[in-house]
């Protein structure tokens, strides 16, 4: 069965999200910080009257913070709510809130076939490779397919 | 009220729904009990939630659940007071009756076919082994045990055992003057499966209970009372129409089959031989009718709560006629409600909030969409608006419920409840159509209904009570709900006993809810709070009325969990008030948008009690450091302040000359708030030379109120008024106990709303030891202030300003410099026909030369209480302030000089009027060896400080106390006092408990003890008589102090 995942990176390192629990990527930087929020929390953002928690899934993948530059673009996901009967049958799930990922720039979409996901390779760090759902190959690189609900359970 | 039925379909359904969640949290916290161990907050929890379902079910008629409940609970309260063990056998039962209640809950008509009997004597023995289970019992062997005592009124009455066959209840006398006043008789024939299932009743004799409730039983055929009887017929009296009785009974109108006069005589007629009328007079009034029901009499009855179900028990099903049968009537009695309610719709709750939600966000829409265009009086755009907000008022409107949706159901309640309390209580009801947040007015039910339930338990009397003291032998319950203000206020009040303050505090200590010196010191409102506190509860005996006292501290939640304050006033003997006050709507709130550090925050404008303006020059001296707290002086009151930049751990920011945002680099946070130092420091002084040019930044305190208790949140700038819709909080933010929830601003920006409680829970703000320091402070500090003088202020050269206490002063002249006459060197002036010579204050002390406006006004200040009939000349009288001083003698003691203080941020000199006019004592001064000890109690600094002069002068030792309290501690302490001097109004000890305790006294009976004060006349000077007073003087009158002072102690003398 062949999927579709939006790329994207964050720092030097690839990743991809099925597009299926996609709902659209944002460009605005115009969310606000919440005090006392965990580092990870980086604000909310109002999206046509919904409110999107964003979300900094740096840390969580082994990054340090980002700072928002010029390319700086938001993942918006869909809520399990939004998620369609496809999405559904394909095993996607999100959460109940409305959250959106920071992430340094948006890459392409690539389609793979389901047989070409492999695990994640030893040397990865298991407190990160728990965020994977596995890796593809494209280009010379791996883009390290996310575990969205499990991400969204970080820290 | 046409559907009453659905109504109570509705109100049965609720009940279903909360209880099956008050089961799953029973469940949980049984299970978490079990694995991770007992905790008393848990135990608590699940208490509560089983208390929540035996109230419910008790209203409702529920009785399985109700006595399963009322078993579980009575267990539940041995464990959490620590009476009783949490044992495996406990917790088995425990889970298997909460079993039970859930199957009961699931099939609510069928609630009493379910066997508790098994698990009633299980509990029964785990509460009376305090959570063990004797040895030799098993289980499941039924033991007929007696039941656990419910104390039902109902049932202590005694009834003759009733004869079979026709039984009139009252004689025809009674029925027909019933009928007089208005009361409508029925004849219903009764069918025992059909309306036994239908009124939710177990048998004919409860039902008859029922009838009483809301009529008068006036004949039965016999058959109530037999066992197992398939059809009784009975003739009720009630003054409800066809239809409402109808309704009540949850009979179909057409049932009831309505007598006249003649009718009822032939119904006596009738059954007179069964029971010649006997008791011609045993029933005057239709309530003492009551066909009660005997404890021991009918087996039934009396093994009701133990005893496995009678065996057989006939049909358990009904016949399929009569199913079909019933089905008819009841469609029949749809299909009427049907008609008459054709102008509404019943519409999911979901629907409406969505609709909501949308209706919100078109709003956010459009005034982003606003923002976007240049042109923004286009017409269409002020179409839309318009549009826009009737249509979000129209939705708001779908959400709001009257009041009397809750209101309506009192009457009924108190009318059940009273009877079996044997009161008398009358029901006003007043602004049921005040309407709120649909929300709203489910949640509130709950609470009212506890707060209805206490007034009639605890507050209302018996009426042979009531008319001995003086009152109508009919209480009165009064619910009113009104609009002030922008919120709902109910209030719920009683004419009954009220509160007694004294035993609610001794209780309060009994039950280790507070302290003995906390209670010592509470005001009588305070005190009356102590009710909402956790673990308190002021009924003698558990009643099944107002339960074991777990209301007050959830009800106060209840309502707070809405955004809600209560508030508690009562007066002993005349009734008690609780007054409730609520958001309209919780969806839309209207809020106050603050900035803080740049961070703009949305406040719910029901928490804000107000907002002070403070400058930032002005924090040096208004917020002050008190422990870990700082404190704002607020007319008086300790105003604890939050830096809400503190609290949300904000980096300071300043925005630069360009117009950007820069983190402040001017000191550390951290350092800052792990210094000792106030503020003033870091705000105030520590400021740069640019916020000195702009004159001082400007700061708000918005001052919160929760409950009984106020706090201030200071914050850089209040931005705007708002009304935003309410958003619930990322469920990622959840932990954070310090948001409300969120909102879109009309700008799209999203902000956080504060959550009031939330923050003083995170700050860990302390009122009850801040209390401590405000009564300590009050007592040490000059903020006493219930003792302000009120002082004049005035100039003489335009930079001197001098102070003087308006009491000494008779009246004020103004006049020129040209109407002065002068011969030698003194200076006159005529005065209502007098020539007063004038009294310049620079020829007196050391000060500069009055200088006068260009006309030469002049003002004239004639004192009183001095023998020499002097004018002080000042050039201005600047103001009269009321304020309580604290003088500082040491600066500027000189004659005629006191000291001096800030008035007003400046400098005064607070003049001595006697020594200004160089009036010495012509009795002279006291010599050294002979100096006499006075013990001076006086709370107010100012006089203090006076009359130790006047005493000092006069060569007497002073030692002073600040109040009563402190005085006697000296005088214990100390040897040698010769004479105390008091003032009347003193904290903690006043003058008049002072004397009483000298006078009470073996060792100081005799020591002479005068009352200095501030009041004049001649009752207050009777009633320190009264006292024990020795004398009585007027603080400002030194000479007459002084005088009455030396007879006294002359007096002492002689007598030791």
């Amino acid at each position: 069965m062949e999927k579709q995942f939006m790329t994207f990176s964050i720092a030097d390192g690839i990743y991809g999200i099925n597009i299926l629990g996609i709902k659209e990527i944002n460009y605005s930087s115009r969310f606000t910080a919440v005090p006392l929020a965990a580092d990870h929390l980086v604000g909310l953002l109002n999206l046509r009257g919904q409110i999107v928690t964003i979300l900094d899934m740096s840390l969580a993948l082994g990054y340090k913070t980002r700072d928002i530059h010029d390319e700086t673009s938001l993942l918006i996901m869909k809520t399990n709510m939004e998620l369609s009967h496809v999405a559904r049958k394909h095993g996607i799930d999100t959460h109940t809130d409305q959250v959106g990922f920071m992430v340094d720039r948006i890459g392409d979409v690539i389609s793979c076939d389901e047989s070409e996901i492999e695990s994640v390779p030893a040397h990865i760090d298991v407190d990160v490779s728990k965020y994977l759902e596995g890796v593809v190959k494209r280009d010379d690189s791996l883009v390290g397919i996310i575990n969205v609900p499990e991400l969204l359970k970080y820290p | 009220m046409s559907d009453f039925e659905f109504e109570d379909a509705e109100l049965i359904n609720g009940f279903r729904e909360e209880s099956l969640e008050h089961i799953e949290v029973v469940e949980t916290k049984l299970l978490d009990l079990e694995n991770i161990g007992v905790n008393p907050e848990d135990i608590n929890q699940i208490f509560r939630s089983i208390h929540t379902i035996k109230g419910g079910s008790g209203f409702l008629g529920f009785e399985a659940i109700k006595e399963l409940s009322h078993y579980m609970e009575s267990l539940l309260d041995l464990i959490r007071g620590d009476k009783a063990e949490m044992t495996a056998a406990a917790m088995d039962s425990l889970l298997r009756g909460s079993d039970l209640l859930k199957a009961m809950l699931n099939d609510l008509a069928n609630q009493d076919e379910v066997p508790i009997q098994d698990e009633l004597r299980v509990l029964d023995l785990l509460i009376k082994g305090k959570g063990h289970l004797p040895d030799d019992v098993d289980t499941a062997a039924p033991v007929v045990e007696e039941p656990v005592e419910e104390p039902e009124p109902e049932v202590e009455e005694a009834a003759p055992a009733v004869a079979a066959g026709p039984t009139p209840l009252m004689d025809l006398a009674g029925a027909h003057g019933l009928m007089n006043k208005g009361f409508n008789v029925y004849r219903l024939p009764l069918d025992r499966e059909y309306h036994m299932e239908k009124m939710k009743k177990k048998d004919f004799k409860s039902l008859s209970d029922y009838l009483n409730s809301f009529g008068s039983l006036v004949w039965e055929d016999g058959s109530l009372e037999k066992d197992g009887a398939e059809r009784a017929e009975i003739v009720f009296a009630t003054v409800l129409d066809e239809e409402f009785a109808g309704a009540s009974l949850k009979v179909d109108g057409g049932d009831l089959k309505k007598l006249d006069k003649d009718g009822v005589a032939a119904l006596f007629a009738a059954s007179a031989p069964a029971e010649p009328a006997a008791q011609p007079t045993a029933a005057p009034k239709p309530v003492a009718a009551k066909p009660a029901a005997p404890k021991a009499a009918p087996p039934k009855a009396a093994a009701k709560p133990a005893a496995p179900k009678p065996a057989p028990k006939p049909a358990p099903k009904p016949s399929v006629a009569k199913v079909g049968d019933g089905d008819v009537k009841r469609k029949k009695s749809a299909a009427a409600s049907s008609t008459t309610g054709s102008s509404t719709i019943r519409v999911n709750t979901s629907l409406l909030n969505k609709l909501m939600n949308l209706a919100g966000e078109l709003i956010l829409s459009r005034n982003q969409l606003v923002q976007r265009l240049d042109n923004k009086d286009l017409p269409e755009l002020q179409s839309l608006n318009q549009r826009l907000t009737e249509l979000q008022e129209s939705v708001m409107q779908t959400r709001l419920q009257q009041v009397g949706a809750v209101f309506n159901k009192v009457p009924r309640m108190v009318r059940d409840l009273s009877k079996s309390l044997g009161k008398k209580i009358e029901v006003v009801l007043e602004g049921t159509e005040v309407e709120l947040d649909r929300t709203i007015v489910d949640a509130i039910t709950d609470p009212l209904t506890h707060l209805v339930r206490n007034s009639i338990d605890h507050g209302i009397e018996i009426p042979e009570e009531r008319i001995e003291s003086g009152k109508t032998a009919h209480g009165t319950l009064s619910l009113r709900a009104y609009h002030e203000g922008g919120q709902v206020n109910l209030e719920i009040s009683d004419d009954g006993k009220g509160i007694d303050v004294e035993i609610l505090k001794r209780k309060a200590v009994e039950k280790g809810v507070c302290t003995q010196s906390e209670t010592e010191n509470m005001g009588k409102r305070e005190a009356l709070n102590i009710i909402f506190r956790p673990g308190f509860s002021t009924a003698q005996q558990i009643t099944e009325i107002s339960g074991r006292g777990v209301g007050m501290d959830v009800v106060k939640t209840s309502f707070e969990k809405l955004g809600g304050t209560i508030d508690l006033s009562s007066d002993l003997g005349q009734g008690t008030t609780v007054l409730v006050k609520l958001p309209t709507t919780l969806a839309i709130v209207s809020a106050v948008i603050v900035d803080v550090e740049g961070a703009d925050f949305a406040i719910p404008q029901t928490n804000i009690e107000e907002i002070v303006r403070i400058k930032e020059h002005e924090i040096s001296t208004k917020l002050e450091r008190v422990g870990r707290h700082e404190i704002f002086r607020l007319r008086g009151r300790l105003l604890p302040i939050l830096r809400l930049a503190d609290v949300l751990k904000l980096k300071r920011y300043y925005t630069d000359k360009d117009g950007n945002r820069q983190p402040d680099r001017r000191q550390n946070l951290a350092d800052r708030r792990g210094r000792e130092g106030s503020v003033a420091e870091y705000m105030g002084h520590k400021r740069d030379g640019e916020d000195r040019r702009k004159g001082g930044r400007t700061f708000y305190i918005v001052v919160l109120r929760i409950g009984v208790n106020q706090y201030g949140l200071l914050v850089n700038r209040i931005r705007d008024v708002e009304e935003v819709v309410v958003k619930p909080l990322s469920s990622f933010l959840k932990d954070i106990k310090v948001f409300h929830g969120t909102t879109i601003l009309g700008d799209g920006r999203v902000i956080c709303i504060l959550d009031c409680n939330g923050i003083s829970a995170t700050a860990q703000l302390k009122f009850d030891t801040l209390r401590d320091i405000e009564q300590d402070n009050a007592l040490h500090s000059h903020a006493a202030h219930h003792e302000l003088q009120s002082f004049l202020i005035f100039n003489n050269h335009p930079d001197e300003h001098f102070a003087l206490p308006l009491s000494f002063i008779t009246r004020i002249e103004k006049t020129s410099e040209s109407d002065i006459e002068k011969v030698g060197d003194e200076e006159y002036i005529q005065v209502g026909g007098k020539n007063i010579p004038l009294f310049r204050l620079e020829k007196r002390i050391a000060c500069k030369p009055g200088v006068t406006d260009e006309e030469g006004t002049l003002y004239l200040l004639i004192p009183n209480l001095v023998r020499s009939p002097y004018a002080i000349v000042a050039t201005r009288v600047r103001d009269v302030v009321n304020t309580s001083l604290d003088v500082q003698t040491d600066t500027f003691k000189r004659d005629g000089v006191l000291g001096s203080t800030i008035i007003q941020n400046k400098m005064t000199l607070v003049l001595d009027i006697y020594g200004l006019f160089g009036e010495k004592r012509e009795s002279g001064i006291l010599k050294a060896e002979e100096k006499p000890k006075v013990l001076l109690a006086e709370d107010t600094p100012f006089f203090r400080t006076m009359i130790r002069s006047y005493l000092e002068e006069h060569g007497i030792e002073v030692i002073e106390a600040v109040h009563g309290q402190e005085a006697w501690d000296i005088l214990e302490k100390t040897e040698d006092i010769d004479l105390v001097l008091s003032d009347i109004e003193m904290p903690i000890l006043n003058g008049y408990e002072l004397v009483a305790k000298i006078k009470n006294h073996p060792t100081y009976a005799h020591l002479p003890v005068m009352a200095i004060t501030a009041l004049d006349n001649p009752q207050s000077l009777a009633q320190g008589k009264k006292a024990g007073f020795d004398a009585y003087q007027i603080k400002l009158d030194r000479d007459e102090l002084i005088k009455t002072l030396d007879e006294l102690l002359a007096m002492g003398e002689t007598k030791s």
